[in-house]
């Protein structure tokens, strides 16, 4: 999940330098009239930038749940 | 029980590490706030890149040739403004930033900058100077960035355009039943207007005239566009009678209220709490202002920006120089960790962003540089 995370976030920051090389900014700040591509390469970023987000704080989440299993398994294993 | 206690340590981390990211972008608002030399220094040498390099309408695609324009124009004029707001906040910086916002100010009054204002009332912005075609779309806004390259740099070569728009603009205002002017024929926005009575308290600062009184009335004429269960600032109204045809908006209130700070900090205070009191709001330390109150509006538009989930992007970047302005700084942080967020900070320094552009850089830069209220009262 970890690994997942960081080619999610890598994507992001390479989209986000095509982005600005493109100068497609103006593609979601005001999308009536802008070229397809660069609505797609902005849209790409923001999934990237959103989906990364919600990666990190989900292997963050797993990754506080297996800490307590296993803290849990511990105290198990001492007491039996 | 114990079963759920890795479940519990689960929901627990979601909320910390959405508080960690916050932390993480908002990591240079402190450098921000407090006005540091280099970060300031950092931005100024990103914006560079927008007033040197060869911009045209073709650089932006809204989708209308006329707000192509006012990007190209505003791209210009916002990094004038952080230009001399960053050289009145450190004097060393002031010769360089000086000959900076002479570029800007070349660039502004090229013919093909103010195309887009010439398309629109068929005639142009700089010809009609002395008539009675106000052009505050061109002017209004042009106003500003003169008046503080006269504050920066008092031999600045622009000086005696800057009192040709003054005193244009003048008459006009003082000739209007309104209190306001149009933007664009048969087009009034109370927005771009404030910027002018910014302008006119600047030229007054800079030249001892004094205009006090009809900006007195200008100020004080405002209050009629304000929607009174809120406070916050009509963004468009009826060009004979002054009625509102558009909502109160968080875009046009912020941007207003950054504006009039320049002329009468108390006004611009009551406008960042109508705000703070009605569109502001926080996520696990990501700030956000929204663009209509709850229940109003809809997706957005050329100002606004997207809408999302209620909140704007115009509304929530224009209000970061409000924080500054005004001294909020957990408001100042949380809407800049939203601002790196969203916008994707695409260098150390926090000067480009993947979403901004030219316009976003810019917008960034004066906005974030947004002098605090006592230091503008101090600054000569």
């Amino acid at each position: 999940m970890a690994i997942l995370t960081a080619l999610v976030l890598g994507f992001g920051e390479v989209a986000a330098h095509v982005a600005v090389d493109r100068n497609a900014a103006g593609a979601l700040l005001s999308p009536a009239g802008a070229d397809p591509s660069a609505f797609l390469l902005a849209g790409l970023y923001l999934l990237a930038r959103f989906g990364g987000a919600a990666m990190v704080c989900l292997t963050t989440g797993v990754g506080a749940a297996e800490l307590a299993a296993l803290a849990l398994r511990r105290m198990d294993r001492k007491r039996g | 029980m114990r079963r759920a206690l890795p479940i519990v340590a689960f929901l627990l981390a979601l909320p910390l590490a959405m508080r960690g990211l916050a932390l993480w972008h908002g990591r240079g608002a402190g450098a921000l706030f407090e006005g540091e030399r280099e970060t300031h220094e950092a931005m100024a040498r990103g914006v560079e890149r927008w007033v040197d390099e060869e911009l045209d309408r073709d650089d932006f695609t809204t989708g209308d040739a006329r707000y192509d324009g006012e990007w190209l124009f505003a791209t210009r004029m916002m990094a004038a403004l952080g230009y001399a707001q960053t050289a009145l906040e450190h004097p060393e910086l002031r010769e360089a930033h000086a000959a900076s916002i002479d570029r800007c100010l070349e660039a502004l009054t090229n013919p093909s900058a103010r195309a887009f204002d010439r398309e629109a009332w068929g005639s142009d912005a700089l010809d009609d100077l002395g008539s009675d075609r106000p052009h505050v779309a061109y002017l209004g806004y042009l106003a500003l960035a003169l008046s503080l390259a006269r504050l920066v740099d008092p031999e600045t070569r622009f000086a005696e355009l800057e009192a040709r728009v003054v005193a244009h603009l003048v008459a006009r205002f003082e000739a209007s039943s309104l209190g306001l002017l149009e933007t664009y024929p048969g087009e009034i926005y109370p927005i771009d207007n404030t910027s002018f009575f910014g302008a006119l308290a600047v030229h007054d600062r800079v030249t001892g005239e004094d205009h006090g009184a009809l900006l007195e009335r200008l100020l004080g004429g405002l209050e009629r566009h304000r929607d009174p269960r809120t406070g916050l600032l009509v963004q468009s109204v009826d060009p004979i009678d002054g009625a509102p045809i558009d909502l109160a908006r968080g875009s046009g209130t912020a941007l207003a209220a950054y504006f009039v700070s320049f002329a009468d900090a108390a006004l611009s205070r009551s406008l960042f709490d109508a705000i703070r009191a009605h569109l502001g709001g926080s996520l696990l330390g990501f700030g956000s202002v929204r663009e209509f109150v709850p229940g109003e509006g809809g997706f957005g538009d050329v100002d606004s920006g997207p809408v999302l989930f209620g909140q704007g992007v115009s509304a929530s970047g224009f209000s970061l120089a409000l924080a500054r302005i005004h001294g909020d700084r957990p408001m100042f942080t949380g809407l800049y960790a939203t601002a790196r967020f969203v916008g994707g900070e695409v260098d150390s320094g926090g000067t480009h962003y993947a979403l901004g552009g030219p316009i976003g850089d810019a917008l960034l830069f004066a906005l974030t540089t947004a002098l605090p209220a006592e230091r503008w009262a101090a600054t000569r």
